[in-house]
């Protein structure tokens, strides 16, 4: 790809400018995927008959915490 | 005695100073890229880049950190973290990502860089980006597979003349 450049030299303080400058094509990698959504995964689970309900993966009340 | 038995071997008068290499405010029309010539960062040993790019398009762009000139992608290498608001992601690739600028919004990331004689640039910079209602926290490690010593940098949009007019690229030195 073409593109516009500004370039400076620290030293001499000199800029320049290339206005076509030659670029690779850059074909950027993936993100990283999407999050896990805890709550599909309860879904699985409980569908699969691994658990009995959702509730059975929360944590006791006094925990604080939720596992979902 | 963590202090006092010979341990900190420092000379407490000493100080370090945050030297100004090169302050870019973009004007004139968008650019692609931005190099930095004339660093010698084996010297230095520390540099710390500020950059605050806006997004010239509707197309989201990667930024590049590139060191040397060095254009080949798979000669870096990079890690990050990433917080959306709905989870925190984590991932690995063969390319000198920096950062990320979302379509016709603007990326703040701020890095620092350090090289030591006879090993690999190493780089590690925190970002906030995307819109005000979307945003996102990313913090990037970022390794040249090169043991040279950078002489310079290029920021380097993936998409041609993405970062806009108003964008600001500050280098500093830590002497």
């Amino acid at each position: 790809m073409k593109g516009r450049e500004i370039s400076i030299n620290v030293n001499t303080g000199k800029q320049e400018v290339v206005e076509e400058k030659e670029f690779p094509d850059y074909v950027p990698g993936p993100e990283p995927p999407a999050p896990i959504d805890i709550e599909k995964v309860a879904d699985l689970l409980v569908g699969a008959g691994m658990v009995g309900s959702k509730d059975d993966l929360r944590h006791k009340k006094d925990d604080k915490r939720d596992a979902i | 005695m963590p202090f006092g038995g010979g341990y900190f071997r420092g000379t407490p008068s000493s100080t370090l100073t945050w030297r100004k290499l090169a302050d870019v405010t973009i004007s004139g029309g968008a650019v692609t890229s931005v190099s930095i010539t004339g660093l010698d960062l084996g010297a230095a040993k520390t540099y710390f880049l500020m950059c605050h790019l806006k997004n010239a398009g509707a197309v989201q762009a990667t930024i590049y950190l590139e060191q040397n000139a060095d254009t080949t992608l798979t000669n870096y290498y990079f890690e990050q973290f990433k917080a959306d608001g709905g989870g925190i992601t984590a991932g690995r690739a063969n390319d000198p990502t920096i950062a990320v600028l979302a379509a016709s919004t603007e990326v703040n990331f701020n890095a620092f860089m350090s090289q030591i004689a006879g090993v690999e640039p190493r780089t590690l910079s925190l970002s906030a980006r995307a819109a005000p209602a979307a945003i996102i926290a990313q913090e990037m490690c970022h390794i040249h597979d090169d043991t040279t010593n950078v002489t310079s940098i290029q920021i380097i949009s993936s998409v041609a003349n993405a970062i806009d007019d108003g964008s600001t690229i500050r280098l500093y030195a830590l002497d």
